[in-house]
C-alpha cells in the first residue's frame, strides 16, 4: 500500500457549499480594520515628534544637572566667596581680644631678654650661685606675678 | 498561488470585500481540509474555518508579504485556532466515535470511499501533530516544502525529515 497515493484520496474532503456561502456572507459583512500600515511620511512625522520630545527632555535634564552642580560648587568653595570672607574676617577680629595681645607681647619680650642673657653669660647662667642670685632677684619664693595674673584673668573672661 | 494574488491582497487591504471574497473562494477548501483533518469533526471544522477567515479579513492590514505567502499566513492563523480550540476543549475526539459519514462530505453515496478515507484518517491520527501537519500540507494540500518551512518556522531540512519519518510510520501503520 502506497501511503502517498492513499493520502491523496483525502483531497476529496471539501466544505459544504451551504457553509461556504453562509460563512463568506457573514465574514464580508464585517468591516476590516481600516488602519493601514504607516506610510513613510507618517513614520517621519512620528519620528520627528519623538525627537522633539526627547530633545526637550534632554534640555530639561541638562538644566537640572547644571543647577545642581552650581549649588554644589557654592557649598564646596563657600570660603572663596567675598561676602563670606568678609563675614569671617569680622568674626576673626572680634575673637582676637586685647588682653591676649598684651600677654603675647610681654612673654615675647621676656623670652628674647632671657635669650640675650644666655648669649652674654655663655654657660655662666648654669652656675648655681648665679642662679641663686637670679632667684632672689625674681623673688621666686613668691612666684605670683600680679601683672601676669591680671592678664590671664582678663584673657579667661 | 492564486493569479493576481498580490493585487487582490492590496485591494482587500484597502477594504474591498469583493477582493477578499476571491481570496476566500480560493483558499477555503485547503484551509477547511487542514482544520478538518486535525479536529476530525465537520461542525467544529466549519466553525474554526469561519473564524480563521474572519480573523484574516479583520487583520488583513497586518499581513505583510516579504517572501511570506498569503497561504502560509492563513495556515498560521489556522494552527493557532486549532491550538486554542484544543486548549479550550482539553480533550481529543475519539476517531472511533466519529461518524464515518462526516469524514467525506462530498461522497456520501460512496460507502467504499468513505471507509477508505476513514482508514487513512485513522492512520494519520497516529502521527505526531507536526508530522500530521507536514503530511496534510504537502501531500493533501500541495504546499511546497519551502512554504511549509516558513509556516511552521522550521528549516526545509527539518520539514523533509519530518515528512520522511511520517511516511515511514504511515507505511508501517498501513501494513498492519
Amino acid at each position: 500500500m502506497n501511503p502517498i497515493k492513499e493520502l491523496r484520496k483525502l483531497k476529496n474532503i471539501r466544505p459544504e457549499e451551504i457553509f461556504i456561502k453562509r460563512s463568506k456572507f457573514l465574514i464580508l459583512q464585517i468591516e476590516p480594520q481600516t488602519k493601514q500600515a504607516p506610510s513613510f511620511h507618517e513614520l517621519i512625522e512620528s519620528w520627528s515628534s519623538l525627537f522633539n520630545i526627547a530633545f526637550t527632555f534632554g534640555v530639561i535634564m541638562l538644566l537640572v544637572i547644571a543647577t545642581n552642580n552650581l549649588n554644589k560648587k557654592n557649598i564646596a568653595f563657600a570660603g572663596l566667596v567675598d561676602t563670606k570672607l568678609q563675614e569671617e574676617m569680622t568674626h576673626l577680629t572680634k575673637g582676637i581680644e586685647e588682653p591676649s595681645l598684651i600677654y603675647y607681647t610681654e612673654s615675647n619680650r621676656a623670652v628674647s631678654k632671657a635669650l640675650d642673657e644666655i648669649e652674654k653669660d655663655k654657660n655662666n647662667h648654669l652656675n648655681e650661685r648665679v642662679l641663686q642670685n637670679e632667684i632672689k632677684e625674681l623673688k621666686i619664693e613668691n612666684p605670683i606675678n600680679s601683672k601676669i595674673d591680671n592678664l590671664l584673668e582678663d584673657f579667661n573672661e | 498561488m492564486l493569479e493576481g494574488e498580490k493585487n487582490l491582497i492590496n485591494r482587500a487591504k484597502s477594504g474591498e470585500a469583493k477582493a477578499f471574497g476571491l481570496l476566500y473562494d480560493h483558499y477555503i477548501p485547503q484551509i477547511y481540509r487542514f482544520i478538518y483533518l486535525k479536529v476530525t469533526n465537520r461542525e467544529e471544522a466549519e466553525d474554526l474555518t469561519h473564524q480563521v477567515f474572519m480573523k484574516a479579513w479583520q487583520n488583513i492590514n497586518n499581513y505583510e508579504e516579504r517572501g511570506f505567502q498569503f497561504s502560509s499566513w492563513l495556515y498560521q492563523i489556522s494552527r493557532n485556532q486549532v491550538i486554542d480550540f484544543y486548549r479550550q476543549k482539553k480533550q481529543y475526539l475519539d476517531l472511533e466515535a466519529v461518524d464515518p459519514e462526516l469524514l467525506v462530505d462530498q461522497s456520501k453515496d460512496r460507502a467504499h470511499e468513505k471507509l477508505e478515507i476513514s482508514k487513512i484518517q485513522k492512520s494519520l491520527n497516529e502521527l505526531t501533530d507536526e508530522q500530521k501537519e507536514v503530511i496534510i500540507m504537502h501531500f493533501i494540500n500541495d504546499i511546497s516544502i519551502k512554504d511549509i518551512a516558513k509556516t511552521l518556522k522550521k528549516t526545509e531540512g527539518a520539514i523533509r525529515l519530518l515528512q520522511h519519518r511520517a511516511i515511514d510510520r504511515l507505511k508501517k501503520i498501513m501494513k498492519k
